[in-house]
């Protein structure tokens, strides 16, 4: 008498299981053999005697309706014209050429149009720019200079940045790279560069501005520079760049009261 | 001609000031992302600004532009609060023709590998993992090309990460690329091409 009961349960159990799965997506609605399931809950219906058993029974059609409810969501979703077989677009996607993929985009396209002014912040920037802006011959010399130098960093020079081994300093440099490349992922592959070394005093700010020319050199990150606004960005790498430029950035305690890094926010 | 609003203006003359207030707020670019929100627009222009917006509309059209509205969901604005917070832009009316594209800078395999990762993500329900699209473009340009394209994507609005780091497409695809003509094209047609 017991374990016929259980046997009953059992089954009304797996019923709800599987009903449930093909509600979340997690199983194909289809696979539920809808119509022999509700034969099976007939069969049992007169053998039914606890309310738990009846209860369950309930819950066992309710479900087996939602996913029948699923199938024709199913059936209308690959019926209608949002459907699109990924398989055939891959297939269609290899198939074309640049030129033809790339007129795909253009006939479909409507790109925005926007005006950009002069207006007093701009020339604020483009007086800055000048004036920072090396004198053609210098840089001349900087671009010629393609080898990029390498030196040693000695236990003086951690200790003025305030490590006191090379494993410290080094770790350090791990979790920096990690805070960029969390970083950069929320912020769509870059970071504005101010923001990422911005700091609370004026030292902390030097001190990770070092560590990043550390990343840059190592080619773990490099920076990207809008020629126009002159506002610079890190972007962290897997693999070295081929090429290396040198870039200095200036940075004297009045800039870095001007552009408010402190507390980790650029005014630009 | 009747007087009214705003020191003695006549109306025809306050809706003129009106159409170059719009116009000059649509144009001209004053975040660091591109659009006007309907609230801003309703700051500048008024309560009527929606129909100030229709009006420039039509004078925008017979020069090939058009104003575009985009929800904060990346559909149409249902309703008056809807366009509140919708975003405005000034986008070409027509697709442009090659000799426009080809002074945009665009490059072809720039075109190319957007139409492959935004057909990607359509064709799988509006999400891919970011490794999916890397592969993807790899297939037909070297790697570091890809990675540099797709960089470019995310910074302009193309493509954008959704959660657990899906790539999904972006508010600047909602707003300029007709999705669903762009799938129809690419399914639709040969590979002789035209």
């Amino acid at each position: 008498m017991r374990s016929r009961l259980k046997k009953r349960r059992e089954i009304l159990l797996r019923i709800l299981d599987l009903c449930e799965k093909a509600i979340k997506e997690e199983a194909d609605p289809f696979q539920v053999d809808v119509v022999q399931l509700f034969g099976k809950l007939r069969e049992l219906l007169p053998e039914l005697e606890t309310e738990e058993e009846f209860y369950l029974d309930l819950e066992a059609v309710l479900g087996l309706t939602s996913v029948i409810l699923k199938q024709e969501e199913w059936i209308r979703y690959r019926s209608s014209l949002m459907f699109l077989d990924p398989l055939l677009v891959l297939l269609k996607i290899e198939k074309l050429g640049d030129k033809d993929l790339a007129d795909v985009l253009r006939r479909s396209w409507r790109p925005i149009v926007e005006a950009r002014g002069v207006s007093p912040l701009f020339l604020e920037k483009a007086v800055e720019y000048w004036r920072t802006l090396p004198a053609l011959e210098e840089r001349r010399l900087e671009l010629g200079e393609m080898e990029e130098r390498t030196g040693t960093l000695t236990l003086s020079d951690l200790a003025t940045l305030g490590f006191a081994s090379e494993d410290e300093f080094l770790s350090f440099l791990e979790s920096e790279e990690e805070r960029l490349k969390e970083e950069a992922k929320k912020r769509g592959g870059e970071v504005p560069y101010w923001e990422f070394i911005g700091a609370e005093t004026f030292e902390e700010t030097i001190k990770r501005a070092y560590l990043v020319s550390f990343l840059c050199s190592y080619g773990r990150a490099t920076i990207r520079r809008d020629p126009l606004s002159g506002e610079m960005w890190l972007v962290p790498l897997k693999k070295p760049l081929g090429t290396k430029v040198s870039l200095a950035i200036p940075i004297d305690e009045e800039r870095w009261k001007r552009r408010n890094v402190g507390g980790g926010r650029a005014k630009s | 001609m009747r007087r009214g609003g705003k020191g003695g203006m006549s109306e025809e003359a306050e809706l003129r000031a009106k159409l170059k207030r719009a116009a000059h707020m649509l144009f001209f670019r004053t975040h660091s992302k591109p659009g006007v929100k309907g609230w801003e627009l309703k700051k500048g222009l008024g309560k009527n600004y929606l129909q100030v917006i229709d009006l420039l509309n039509k004078e925008l059209e017979r020069i090939g532009l058009r104003i575009e509205t985009i929800s904060q969901e990346g559909g149409k604005p249902k309703n008056e609060k809807d366009f509140l917070y919708s975003s405005f832009f000034i986008t070409f009316k027509d697709p442009p023709d090659w000799p426009e594209v080809r002074g945009s800078g665009w490059r072809i395999d720039e075109m190319a590998a957007l139409t492959a990762c935004l057909s990607l993500i359509l064709s799988r329900g509006g999400k891919v993992k970011r490794k999916e699209i890397d592969e993807l473009l790899e297939k037909k340009i070297p790697s570091w090309r890809a990675r540099a394209i797709t960089e470019r994507f995310f910074r302009l609005g193309y493509l954008s990460l959704g959660e657990e780091d899906g790539v999904i497409v972006g508010w600047r695809s909602r707003v300029e690329i007709d999705l669903q003509k762009l799938m129809n094209l690419l399914l639709g047609r040969e590979t002789e091409g035209n």
